[in-house]
């Protein structure tokens, strides 16, 4: 079988030059791929699936840098011996690439139609750059991009993410190419859109028959995808099978524990302990808006909002980016102030204090940031960063000073002595604990978590998960926790509010949002997540949304979801849903059809046959 | 940090040449072997064992005046490095972190002085009021701040979004706190790399004043020692030449210093 492979690694080992000697990234790496054969490459940050495939193609740094040994061959030929003349004809014509990030993977100054003819230019001189043209049209066209031929003076900034992910899968395929590498080509995106590129993806790959490298963190997705899956780590190859095999009976204990560590919705969650005495809310936010104005206008960010929080519970709230939880949330903590509405935090207003009360206020209420390389001073002592809250209310002395330290810092799981370094010296997961700690230096009410482990892998995003969920248990603080990733809030949360353009579109408990989502956008984003289980692959049967979410500054008249909805009719257009609860429901919906029956709820059934009342929309808009 | 700066090739000669300027200005008094003002040695002496860099046409030592000269320019350079630190910096801080009509106040006032000809500025100050070095500190002090000031600025709106400063201010920290303990510390390395380059203009300009014969008449500076030279350019080259060297390598060292101060703050090496 390996004689017939298209791409064959072998041996292959990347050494960096670092500040303290030679970092080994890649350490002795034998890959396959095989003809028609779509492999993922799954693995943490830092594990070397990356560099593995960059080296192979030639597209590390100068040798000064690094130093690659191996053989990469592609069809018997040397990938890393080839005259650099020869490798720019196979990349782009025999290999197609697909970058992480497709806001900085096209070059920003020119037409995005004439970057996708320049692909065909490059390999083919006979081609006139008119035909290149009309032919670049057509591949956006086959790519899902909603009428390219009236978008042929457009430039990269004036489209999508997910519009310039699919001009890239355009360009990767416009030579029809026998190998697809596509690195984490999903991962900047939102779930929606992400459920739109993989249809893309796939549909690209079948249409010209490439083989595929799918380079992913995201065991969903390698499930979704995947003929064969090899998994890395440190710079080794640990697990190599075929998808059905790995996801059954995986065999290495890092894949054992990586795909445990994954939160899941197609499996049950740990029971929540049972919020005590209702009472005043510790946070209640009534009618809240917020716009931020631009030069093109107010953006509603968040318009019209209502929520509450009890003391001990966790709200969880979700939505794409774009959709005001962030903003939300910086409104609740007063970072910005609010265009109307009202926040009342332990039953007293601060929608407009200042100065002292509003001091005293924040006092009893704290946030978790969500990138842990910006929310600690660089050249502030751990120790000092964890005083800074005390020492501001004062209470640095009387709280015990260093023991306080030490007590914070055994709290999250992290040792005493780690107070006199700096942030520099500690990882991801390790600086997210500092910035727990700190929130929980004046032992608040409210913890207000911004994506807190979206930024971190996914062991350590399980470990954070369960110290929030030990702490909350513990101390009794109650939760605003904002994520994209559904199946992380359901984890931990008690109630859950859907977030769509500034409004909440669901809300309910927990069981209520997950098993019976009644409105199609959250029925949508359900349907959207992929499932780390080949067997329960959805393909065809997810619901895809159409096109992208609109202009905030603009957003449409009556349901703001109706532009992109499967079951909007001439009403949604005049009639603004309010969230009530409808007939035939449980909790509140803002949607004038709200239905459970048309997505039934994700993970509950037995395979991949799903009775989805409404044909499967083709992606283009 | 410190390594980083020291591993590229300018930066390690930026650090001694300015460290050699440090130590000779210092040290002056037990570093140069005669009183620069003293005549103790034959008029015109080329440069001998007695007199490594010769004599001028007094018979006073060259590498004494110097030695004694660096001492001078270093506390120009040194006095000035303190002003610009302080109106810069709080100009800067107020205008980033206040925002509003305050910046554009505190911006447009930095325009103004920065368009000030600070060289022709110093001119009239000492035609005004004499040679001293007193105000000439003052002059260059208070015109050469405005740079200073628009890299803090832009370092301050650069911090001042950021998730810690967002974390203090969830905490209830005053502004006070917030600029002094969490924006400041983070903006001082590219402030302290372009003082560099600050301090080495000023060396020039001090040393510029000096060749005019503007200089304080009491102390010794490079700039007078060669303009005194220029008469005997024909006959005693090392006049011109030592004094004019030492200018050189005062101004390359800073420069090179600051510009690999910069590259390694903004992580270009």
């Amino acid at each position: 079988m390996s004689a017939a492979a298209l791409l064959r690694i072998r041996d292959l080992v990347v050494h960096f030059a670092g500040r303290s000697g030679q970092v080994c990234a890649v350490d002795g790496v034998d890959l396959d791929v095989h003809p028609g054969e779509t492999l993922g490459l799954v693995g943490e940050s830092g594990s070397g699936k990356t560099v593995t495939v960059l080296a192979a193609l030639g597209l590390l740094p100068p040798s000064a840098a690094c130093t690659v040994r191996g053989q990469a061959l592609l069809d018997g030929r040397d990938l890393l011996t080839m005259a650099p003349r020869q490798l720019r004809a196979v990349r782009g014509r025999e290999i197609g690439l697909v970058f992480q990030d497709p806001m900085t993977s096209l070059h920003p100054s020119f037409r995005v139609v004439d970057q996708v003819a320049e692909a065909l230019l490059v390999h083919n001189g006979r081609l006139t750059r008119r035909d290149a043209r009309d032919r670049a049209v057509e591949l956006l066209e086959t790519v899902g991009v909603p009428h390219p031929g009236r978008r042929v003076h457009d430039y990269p900034h004036q489209w999508s993410g997910g519009m310039r992910q699919r001009a890239m899968i355009a360009m990767a395929m416009a030579n029809r190419p026998r190998l697809l590498v596509a690195d984490e080509p999903t991962t900047a995106l939102d779930v929606t859109i992400q459920a739109q590129i993989l249809d893309v993806l796939r549909a690209a790959r079948d249409d010209v028959g490439a083989a595929t490298l799918f380079i992913t963190h995201d065991f969903g997705i390698v499930a979704e995808l995947a003929d064969r899956v090899a998994v890395m780590r440190a710079g080794r190859i640990v697990e190599d099978a075929m998808a059905q095999q790995l996801f059954a009976t995986p065999q290495h204990p890092h894949t054992v524990a990586l795909l445990q560590a994954v939160p899941r919705l197609d499996r049950p969650v740990p029971e929540r302990p049972p919020v005590a005495a209702r009472g005043t809310p510790v946070l209640a936010v009534e009618d809240l808006v917020t716009h931020h104005r631009t030069r093109r206008g107010a953006v509603h960010a968040v318009d019209g909002v209502d929520l509450a929080v009890h003391a001990g519970e966790t709200v969880g709230l979700v939505g794409e980016s774009g959709c005001g939880k962030t903003t939300l949330a910086r409104t609740v903590l007063r970072l910005v102030d609010p265009t109307a509405g009202r926040i009342l935090f332990r039953g007293e207003d601060i929608t407009t204090a200042r100065g002292r009360r509003l001091r005293t206020a924040r006092r009893g209420m704290s946030m978790v940031f969500q990138d842990p390389y910006a929310s600690l001073n660089p050249r502030m002592a751990v120790g000092d960063i964890l005083a800074q809250p005390l020492r501001v209310a004062g209470r640095y002395r009387s709280s015990g000073g260093p023991r306080r330290i030490a007590e914070l810092l055994d709290l999250v799981g992290l040792e005493s002595a780690s107070a006199t370094r700096l942030p520099a010296e500690f990882s991801g997961g390790q600086r997210q604990r500092i910035g727990i700690a700190r929130a929980l230096a004046l032992s608040p009410d409210l913890l207000v978590l911004d994506e807190p482990v979206s930024s971190l892998d996914v062991s350590i995003q399980a470990q954070v998960v369960a110290l929030l969920d030990r702490l909350q248990r513990e101390l009794g603080v109650a939760y605003l926790f904002i994520a994209h990733d559904l199946a992380l809030v359901r984890q931990l949360s008690d109630r859950v509010a859907v977030m769509y353009l500034g409004t909440v579109v669901e809300t309910g408990t927990r069981e209520q949002v997950y098993e019976r989502p009644t409105h199609p956008y959250t029925q949508s984003l359900l349907s959207a997540v992929p499932v780390p289980d080949p067997a329960r692959r959805r393909g065809a049967a997810r619901i895809v949304l159409r096109g992208d979410v609109p202009d905030p500054s603009d957003p449409p008249t009556g349901c703001r979801f109706r532009t992109r909805c499967w079951k909007a009719t001439s009403e949604c257009a005049v009639t603004d849903p309010e969230l009530v609860v409808r007939p035939g429901s449980d909790h509140p919906s803002a949607c004038l059809h709200a239905d459970t029956h048309v997505a039934v709820p994700v993970g509950r059934q037995p395979d991949g046959q799903r009775e989805v009342s409404e044909p499967r929309r083709p992606t283009t808009g | 940090m410190l390594v980083r700066l020291l591993a590229s090739p300018g930066g390690g000669l930026g650090a001694a040449l300015t460290l050699v300027l440090l130590v000779v200005g210092l040290a002056a008094p037990l570093l140069a072997p005669y009183d620069p003002f003293a005549v103790d040695g034959p008029a015109l002496s080329r440069p001998t064992g007695a007199h490594p860099l010769g004599t001028d046409a007094l018979g006073r030592d060259l590498l004494s005046g110097i030695i004694w000269g660096a001492r001078t320019s270093l506390l120009v350079a040194g006095c000035v490095a303190v002003l610009v630190s302080i109106v810069g910096a709080t100009v800067g801080l107020l205008s980033g972190y206040a925002g509003g009509w305050a910046d554009d106040v505190l911006m447009r006032l930095t325009e103004a002085f920065q368009v000030l000809p600070r060289f022709f500025l110093a001119l009239v100050v000492i035609a005004f009021f004499g040679p001293g070095l007193d105000r000439l500190i003052l002059v260059l002090g208070l015109t050469s701040w405005p740079l200073l000031a628009r890299v803090v600025r832009a370092e301050v709106l650069a911090l001042r979004t950021r998730e810690f400063v967002e974390a203090a201010r969830v905490h209830g920290a005053s502004r006070t706190r917030i600029l002094l303990r969490e924006i400041l510390p983070n903006a001082v390395p590219p402030a302290i790399a372009l003082l560099g380059l600050v301090v080495a203009q000023v060396i020039l300009i001090e040393a510029g004043l000096g060749f005019l014969g503007l200089g304080d008449p009491n102390v010794v500076s490079w700039g007078a020692l060669s303009s005194e030279a220029q008469q005997f350019l024909r006959v005693a080259w090392w006049l011109s030449l030592f004094p004019g060297v030492a200018i050189l390598l005062a101004v390359l060292g800073l420069n090179l210093l600051g510009d690999a101060l910069t590259d390694v703050v903004t992580g270009r090496r």
